[in-house]
């Protein structure tokens, strides 16, 4: 026989619970958007996420226009509500260090907590359940080809790079529960391939940088792009390899460089916003004599170091001409390689545009990829000009 | 707009309570709260659908002209054509939006088969809550017609019971005759009030706590070609589902129950812990009970209830059930799921007929064990409900099958890279664990312990108070930050 002593009949101490509960509710309800006038979380532009956040619609008369008002609305708001990136901020704390599990889809989290980037081509570059078709690589050998025919008719030579990815050199601190199904890569298919059916220099950055990994940490935990030593690393790899045909090019050493402090060696922002206390322990590289080279484009660098053309000179050299076509990962070479030319062009992106060299004239074009990118690029033989058959 | 984004929690909720307890008294008071909400469920609806507004507005008139005439002509042949012509025609707007599509691709298919060219169909896209607009519509008019409730004559509280935003989007279902008075006037107590806040955070909490992270794995699972399948993987992907279903739901129907509470409305329960369910007939008394109750109401009573023969009544079963099945999706997958649960339904009363007479002769097979047939009736109902949800989860019949086939051990299991581990994240585990305890009436249970302790030590009845107003205060923080996650967007180069 269950008593019940009456809980539900009007108590002084119930009503004061009622009162908390519902101040309790009507208080983070409000916050937010109070805070949004307030002007809390207002800023254009978010540096976690990497994006311009939704601008405030703007409002015209037209039918489309009041049409699209509201769903406008709805992104400004989402995008600004008050205490919004506080609140993001403790949830991807509280799911990675509590429930020790990625708190978005577009990272992995690995062992001993290190994060890699699974979007981008990331996560298939790891598993690996989608290689090259033999047409794929047909495509990659003759737009390579192509491109380096075109540029020795005008007497400039041609190397491809391929930078590896971080699940490439630390695959041990990818999660166990992920499994790689073959046992090739696209990079280790298309090296192949190339070596086996072409004679286009292609340089594999990989064998470099994974020896060099037992000495120091070369990518840091929660980023996504290889640190100064790295980049170091892979640079020696490719300086190297142009030094067989400007001899005056000698790959700059360890010891030409000293540890600042001062510059942090890794990615400005980490996967998730999250910290990565080992930056600290590992700071920047910064070269002993100065740098020579000088940056003329852009005048005022991106705050993410994001510039989609960057030009260096050094100023009275008679040191070779280059033009790079590159992606992220060219971002902590730009210092080394530049020391080696008078004048070269790096233009973020993976497609060659003729007339770019054609305007630039360079001795050397590199084009420098990622592995990742393998998985979500494919090259276009038709943007390549044929190699005509007057001399220009 | 739907209940867990940050514009209707942070803006339109806020907004519309500050102004829905201005303290106007009497009936202006009433009146101008009904307008309040009605302005402001239109704005609701409005937000996300858009232009279908219009179509909602037109069905309100309609419907509520319609019950006018009905309820005056209730008596005479006039009415009951009256009446079938509305609920053809609210059924006609249902077939046209929702089923067009679904009809066109299977006739398509026939003619196919036929030689015959197939017919071209425009998309026709689906208005949002028209499933549930449309049985509030035909309830209202053949409750008017039955006497079980009078035409509403206020257009403005005609329109309010169509469209009051908390009960639109996803039910609860609600009667006319169960909502009538309280739409002419309503008190709010604090206490009311608090108890529709209580409601509303448990329901959110639900939902962003436990459906949507348990949505990733069997999202991710019920994508995977079912090749590649193997038992562990179909067996996490089935539980994060069943879970999911459930949580997803229930907790859409508490944030509804407890809005309508904060607005002064009653409205019936929805759900009653139906995973604790012993039979499929049990199941069917405690899962989308507003559902259930409307099909009982409007088409098995009709078809003659129970007071058929066994043969009649089996038929009517599965007739209910193959509708039920139709209206929760246009897919042949949702008439399995449906006509599945039906025959089920009927199995069971076969063999409880059957029982009643092997009774009379020995004892039950599973023994006297009261606790062993606990646990086997509980684990029967868990497993029929399972795979009904393949079927309602899954694209295609075959990918149901497949489904299905790797679950029983049957599967390909052709390799992948992504293993059963890999969907089973530590938060994954944590949050099926909460799933299983709140499935069962834990907090009850919670309440009954409160009692009797309290009985023993009355002082410390404000540890428990406060104690659940301290867990309702988390899971509100908690939910609020899932909800903030949602609109994180991230790049790993910069967007312009």
């Amino acid at each position: 026989m269950r008593e019940i002593i009456s809980p539900r009949s009007v108590r002084p101490s119930r009503r004061r619970i009622d009162i908390a509960v519902i101040a309790l509710f009507l208080a983070l309800i409000t916050l937010p958007g109070l805070g949004m006038i307030a002007g809390v979380d207002s800023a254009p532009v978010s540096a976690v996420e990497m994006r311009t956040l939704a601008s405030w619609p703007r409002w015209s008369w037209t039918r489309e226009a009041i049409a699209a008002w509201p769903r406008q609305f709805e992104h400004y708001f989402e995008d600004h509500f008050g205490f919004r990136n506080l609140l993001i901020q403790w949830q991807t704390a509280f799911v990675w260090r509590v429930l020790e599990t990625s708190p978005s889809n577009t990272v992995i989290g690995g062992r001993q907590d290190w994060l890699f980037y699974a979007d981008d081509g990331g996560l298939q570059d790891y598993v690996q359940d989608t290689p090259f078709t033999a047409d794929d690589l047909v495509r990659w050998r003759r737009t390579l080809e192509r491109t380096r025919d075109w540029l020795a008719a005008r007497g400039t030579r041609f190397v491809f790079v391929l930078a590896p990815d971080k699940q490439m050199i630390y695959p041990e601190f990818m999660p166990a529960s992920l499994q790689r199904m073959r046992g090739a890569s696209r990079e280790d298919q298309l090296l192949t391939y190339m070596q086996q059916h072409s004679t286009v220099d292609v340089v594999d950055l990989r064998p470099g940088i994974l020896s060099a990994k037992r000495s120091e940490l070369l990518y840091h935990r929660y980023d996504t792009h290889w640190n100064d030593r790295g980049a170091l690393i892979g640079y020696q790899e490719i300086a190297g390899r142009l030094g067989r045909w400007f001899p005056r090019i000698h790959p700059l050493q360890r010891s030409d460089f000293v540890t600042s402090t001062g510059v942090l060696s890794g990615d400005g922002n980490t996967l998730l916003g999250l910290t990565d206390e080992g930056k600290r322990a590992l700071p920047g590289l910064v070269p002993r004599r100065g740098r020579q080279a000088v940056t003329i484009e852009p005048t005022h660098p991106n705050a993410y170091g994001e510039d989609g053309t960057v030009i260096t000179e050094i100023p009275n050299s008679d040191l070779p001409r280059a033009v790079m076509f590159r992606d992220s990962f060219s971002s902590r070479l730009i210092p080394y390689l530049s020391e080696h030319f008078s004048r070269i062009v790096y233009q973020w992106q993976n497609d060659f545009d003729d007339e770019l060299v054609a305007r630039e004239r360079p001795d050397v074009v590199i084009q420098e990829m990622v592995g990742r990118h393998l998985y979500i690029f494919m090259p276009s033989p038709e943007l390549v000009p044929l190699v005509s058959r007057t001399a220009q | 707009m739907l209940f867990t984004e940050p514009l209707f929690l942070f803006l339109f909720l806020p907004v519309l309570l500050a102004l829905y307890t201005l303290p106007l008294g009497g009936s202006p008071g009433d009146r101008y709260r009904n307008w309040l909400l009605l302005a402001a469920s239109v704005v609701f609806y409005a937000t996300g659908a858009g232009s279908f507004t219009s179509l909602i507005v037109a069905s309100i008139i309609v419907n509520y002209v319609a019950a006018l005439a009905v309820n005056r002509y209730r008596d005479q042949p006039a009415g009951r054509w009256i009446l079938r012509a509305t609920v053809a025609a609210n059924l006609v707007v249902l077939g046209i939006f929702k089923y067009a599509n679904f009809f066109a691709a299977n006739l398509n298919a026939l003619l196919h088969a036929t030689g015959i060219a197939a017919i071209a169909m425009p998309n026709v896209v689906l208005p949002i809550g028209i499933s549930f607009f449309t049985f509030h519509a035909i309830s209202y008019v053949v409750d008017v017609h039955r006497r079980n409730a009078s035409a509403q004559k206020r257009p403005v509280e005609a329109a309010l019971y169509l469209l009051l935003f908390p009960q639109l989007i996803a039910g609860p279902i609600i009667r006319y005759r169960e909502i009538a008075g309280q739409l002419a006037s309503r008190v709010i107590t604090t206490g009311d009030f608090a108890a529709g806040v209580r409601r509303f955070i448990t329901g959110f909490a639900k939902k962003m706590l436990i459906a949507n992270p348990l949505a990733v794995p069997a999202d991710h699972i019920f994508s995977m070609p079912p090749a590649e399948l193997t038992a562990a993987h179909a067996w996490i992907g089935i539980v994060c589902y069943t879970f999911q279903i459930y949580f997803d739901f229930c907790g859409y129907s508490d944030m509804a129950i407890g809005l309508g509470r904060m607005f002064g409305f009653r409205f019936p329960e929805n759900f009653r812990y139906p995973y604790s369910a012993m039979s499929m007939q049990d199941f069917w008394r405690r899962w989308h009970m507003s559902l259930s109750a409307w099909f009982r109401d409007y088409v098995y009573v009709p078809l003659g209830g129970s007071r058929v023969s066994d043969r009649r009544l089996y038929v009517n079963l599965v007739t209910v059930f193959f509708l039920c099945g139709l209206w929760h999706g246009a897919s042949w997958t949702f008439v399995v799921w449906g006509l599945f649960h039906g025959a089920f339904l009927v199995a069971e009363r076969v063999a409880s007929t059957d029982r009643r007479d092997a009774e009379t002769q020995s004892e039950g097979f599973l023994g006297d064990s009261a606790s062993l047939r606990f646990v086997a009736q509980h684990a029967y109902v868990l497993l029929v409900v399972m795979v009904a949800w393949v079927f309602f989860r899954a694209d295609t019949l075959t990918g149901a099958f497949g489904f299905l086939r790797a679950m029983a051990g049957l599967g390909l299991a052709s390799p992948t890279p992504y293993t059963a581990a890999w969907y089973l994240t530590p938060q994954v585990a944590i949050t099926l664990v909460a799933a299983a305890i709140g499935s069962v009436p834990s907090v009850h249970a919670v309440e009954r312990w409160r009692e009797r302790v309290v009985v023993m030590r009355p002082r410390t009845a404000w540890v428990w108070d406060w104690g659940m107003t301290a867990t309702l205060a988390v899971l509100l923080l908690g939910a609020v930050m899932q909800t903030a996650a949602g609109t994180y967007n991230p790049f790993i180069y910069f967007r312009f």
